[in-house]
This record gives structure tokens, sequence and C-alpha cells, in this order.
């Protein structure tokens, strides 16, 4: 009787689904300031949604057998999140927001943790993906690429939303610090600029 | 130890790794783009694993982690999709046979993973740059592609066409035209399968559904939507038999993903 209690109780966890907000923590730093000439050039941050598998979620929860039971979702958009966190670190290099600004596209690839197992404990392995763009105003594509990182929660015992949470945060940070370390993609939003018509250009 | 001990320790043992006997450590993967006819390259933590020429198939080792794929065509922006792994169901078979040996043994292998078997990348003309047509002519503008429609997304299923011959179908639905793949897993290139679904949910289309020799068998498809799921109907030369794919997920929309309900109490489940 207590062994199909707990069975039941237990069962009842891993198929339920769990819901985590995802948020964005900013790796920070040595470099601090705006870039030079950075706020000169205005960009306007659009993105999309790419994701081909497991779209509809962040993350599944597993069994000890390595089964899938249920779906970790996001309480928040995870393709906005994308968007609004590189836009701050964007303007924290100095570059402005604004409309009629120089394109830039962001295409979510992958959004997604996947718990592995070992045989005393396991990973959350989050993986964070996307595609930046920038384009001159005619459609014109400058400069591509793409920015993929993983985070790691190491030696987890349960395969939970907080768990899948805190591997995809390191993920999206490291992938966000790649892509506003690029010195390529300063170097084009630099460039591309300093070719703005001027209603996009401060007037100083 | 007891006999009865060593005994059961001996089956677990060699009915292990239920996955890595029964579904192996490798699969096929049909790729696929938009247009046809570009080098495609597949990577896996860094390190490629293939290249083809679509539309064409690539064999892999099957692993947990992600695959990357980019597509590159003259003329064209280079196409890209990420594909996760999902679990392999035959490894569940270790809940019976194999216990936890079984599953390490899945697990090392990376027997209890599997991808999706048919990738499509979409490749966009390059805009302002190289023309994407070699001979300019005011012929070459394309029809608009058709609008995106809520039969959109990934479907899955089987079709049983009787003394034990099972085909699995996977399927990719987009802007209401279907394109993907049918045929056992032990035929080196698997069928096409092609459909269309109307506004008003009517489904008509075409498999290669291929026999037990790899030999391709034209079957027609009819059949309607049902909510996530396509009841569909093959006919091979008169041979008709019922079946339906169900959507695994749906494909993103442009504009991004519909923000799932508020939150709600924590769950956990055991690893």
């Amino acid at each position: 009787m207590v062994a199909v209690a707990a069975a039941w109780a237990l069962s009842a966890c891993a198929l339920t689904e769990d819901k985590v907000p995802v948020d964005y923590v900013s790796a920070g730093g040595p470099e601090t300031g705006a870039l030079a000439g950075a706020a000169d050039v205005a960009i306007v941050l659009t993105a999309t949604d790419q994701r081909t598998v497991f779209a509809d979620r962040i993350s599944t929860k597993k069994n000890g057998y390595g089964m899938e039971m249920a779906r970790i979702v996001a309480t928040n958009d995870v393709v906005e999140l994308v968007r609004s966190s590189l836009e701050m670190e964007l303007k924290a290099l100095g570059f402005r927001t604004e409309a009629g600004g120089l394109p830039i596209g962001i295409e979510l690839q992958n959004f997604y943790n996947n718990f592995r197992q070992g045989f005393w404990s396991g990973d959350a392995v989050g993986e964070v993906a996307f595609v930046l763009k920038v384009r001159a105003p005619g459609g014109t594509l400058l400069y591509s690429q793409l920015y993929s990182a993983t985070g790691i929660e190491a030696n987890i015992q349960l395969a939970s939303g907080e768990n899948a949470k805190a591997a995809l945060q390191k993920a999206l940070t490291a992938a966000i610090k790649a892509a506003i370390e690029d010195q390529a993609l300063r170097q084009a939003l630099l460039s591309a600029g300093a070719r703005q018509p001027a209603p996009a250009r401060r007037s100083s | 130890m007891g006999l009865r001990a060593v005994t059961a320790l001996l089956i677990l043992a060699v009915a292990g790794g239920c996955a890595t006997i029964t579904s192996g450590t490798t699969q096929d993967i049909s790729v696929d783009s938009e247009p046809q006819g570009a080098e495609c390259a597949l990577s896996r933590e860094g390190a490629q694993l293939a290249s083809v020429t679509t539309p064409g198939p690539v064999t892999i080792k099957r692993h947990a982690a992600t695959i990357h794929v980019v597509c590159r065509k003259e003329g064209h922006e280079p196409g890209r999709t990420v594909m996760n792994s999902r679990y392999e169901t035959a490894s569940a078979g270790n809940f019976i046979l194999g216990g936890i040996i079984g599953v390490m043994i899945d697990n090392s292998s990376g027997a209890n993973t599997r991808y999706d078997t048919y990738v499509m990348v979409r490749l966009e003309p390059e805009i302002g740059g190289r023309p994407v047509h070699a001979a300019p002519s005011p012929q070459v503008t394309a029809a608009p592609p058709p609008p995106p429609t809520r039969f959109d997304g990934d479907y899955g299923g089987g079709v049983d066409l009787g003394q034990n011959q099972l085909r699995r179908i996977e399927i990719r639905v987009l802007n209401g035209q279907g394109a993907g793949t049918a045929g056992p897993h032990a035929c080196q290139q698997p069928g096409a399968a092609r459909l269309a679904i109307a506004p008003s949910g009517a489904i008509t289309g075409e498999f290669d559904v291929l026999t037990a020799g790899c030999n391709p068998q034209k079957g027609s498809v009819a059949g309607r939507v049902d909510g996530d799921r396509l009841l569909l109907s093959i006919d091979l030369d008169g041979n008709k038999r019922e079946f339906s794919l169900t959507r695994r997920a749906g494909l993103p929309v442009s504009g991004g993903v519909t923000p799932p309900p508020p939150a709600s109490g924590q769950s956990r489940s055991r690893l």
C-alpha cells in the first residue's frame, strides 16, 4: 500500500509540467564604458523564433531510466529575453536604440536544456544559440554570425525546472558575452553606422 | 552468491542496452534544403560530423548533444538549424529487461537518444549581393510563398501495411505544404512523403513508403486534420490502409512564441 502510494506520488512529480522564469545575468567584464563612436550609431533589434525542435519548451523532465516526462516551460518569452538582453548589452557599449536605426535581426536557433544522466548524479546541459544579422537599410546583409554557448549545472540530483533554468541562464550569459565581445560585430556596427542617413545619427 | 542471483545478473548483463541492440548506435538523417543543391555541414560539439549536398542522407552516431546544420548555396545567405536529441523509445525496454545496466549501456553508447530523421534548412536569397539568378530577367520573380497555416508543424507516426510491415512517417508541414520521409529504417534512404493541407483541413498527397526490399512503392494519400492529428488513408495499388500522424511540435511563426501561462508551484522528478 505504501509502495503504491509512494510510486503514485513520485510519478506525479515527473508528470507535472514545470514553469520557471528565465532571466539574463550579465557577465560584466573588465571592459566598462562606451565604445568610441558607438553613440553615433542607432540600432533596432528584432528577434524571431527559428527553433525547430522543442520550440514549445525549454527542457524536459527525465525519470531514472532517462525517459522524457513532463515539459519544463519558461514563464517568460525566451525570444524576447534574448533580444532584450542583447539590446541591454549593446546599449551599455554606447549604441542607441532608435526607430529607423540599423536593423539587427536575431534568429533564435536553440534555447533548450538537456538532462544527462550519470551513475550517481547528472548534469543539466543548457544550450543557447542564435544567429545575429546586421543589415543595411536596403536589406543587404552586412554581417552574420552564429553565437552558441552551453551552460552546465553539474552534479545535480533532480531533473527539475530550477536546474534547467540555472544551466540555461549560464548558457545565455555566455552566448550574449560572445556576441558583445565579437570585435568583427562591433566593427560592422560602427562602420555601418557611419554610413547611416542623417536622421538616424545623433546631431551633436 | 546463489545460482539464481548469478543467473539474474547474467540475464541483466546480456539484455542490457536494449536500444543499443534494437536500434543501434547510429542513425540516418535526410538533409534537405530549400532551394535544393546546397552544401550542408553537420557538426556537434565543434566537431564536423558529415557534409552532404541536398537532398541527401547522412549517417551519424547517436549522442545527446545538439547537432548544428549549416547550408550554403551560391547567391543565398547561409541557412542554419539546430537539431536537439530526443529520447529513443526503444531504450524504454530497459524498464522490463536490462535494468540499470541497460540504461548505463544505452547512455554511454548514445543509443538512448535519437535525432529527427529529416531536417529541412531554408536559405534566403542574398539581397544586394551577388544575384540570385545568373541572367537578369523580368521573368525571374517567383510567386510569393503561401502564408503560414495553423496546421504547420512536425508530425510523426506509422502506417501498418500488414504482415508486420510497419513504415515510419516523419513529416514537416510548412505553409500548408508537407514534406518528409516514409520507410523502414533499414533502408539506406527513406522514401519521400509529400502532402498538402487545404485551409478546410482536407489533405492530399503522395507517399513513397518503400517495400521490404527498399523498392519504391508509391501510394496516394487523402484525409483530413483532426486537432493535432492528421487522419489519413493511403492507397497502395488498391490496398487501402488507415493511419494517423500526430503533431509533435508546432512550427514557430515569425514574431516569437506565445508566452506560457503564469507560474505555478515547482515540481521535481528524479534523474
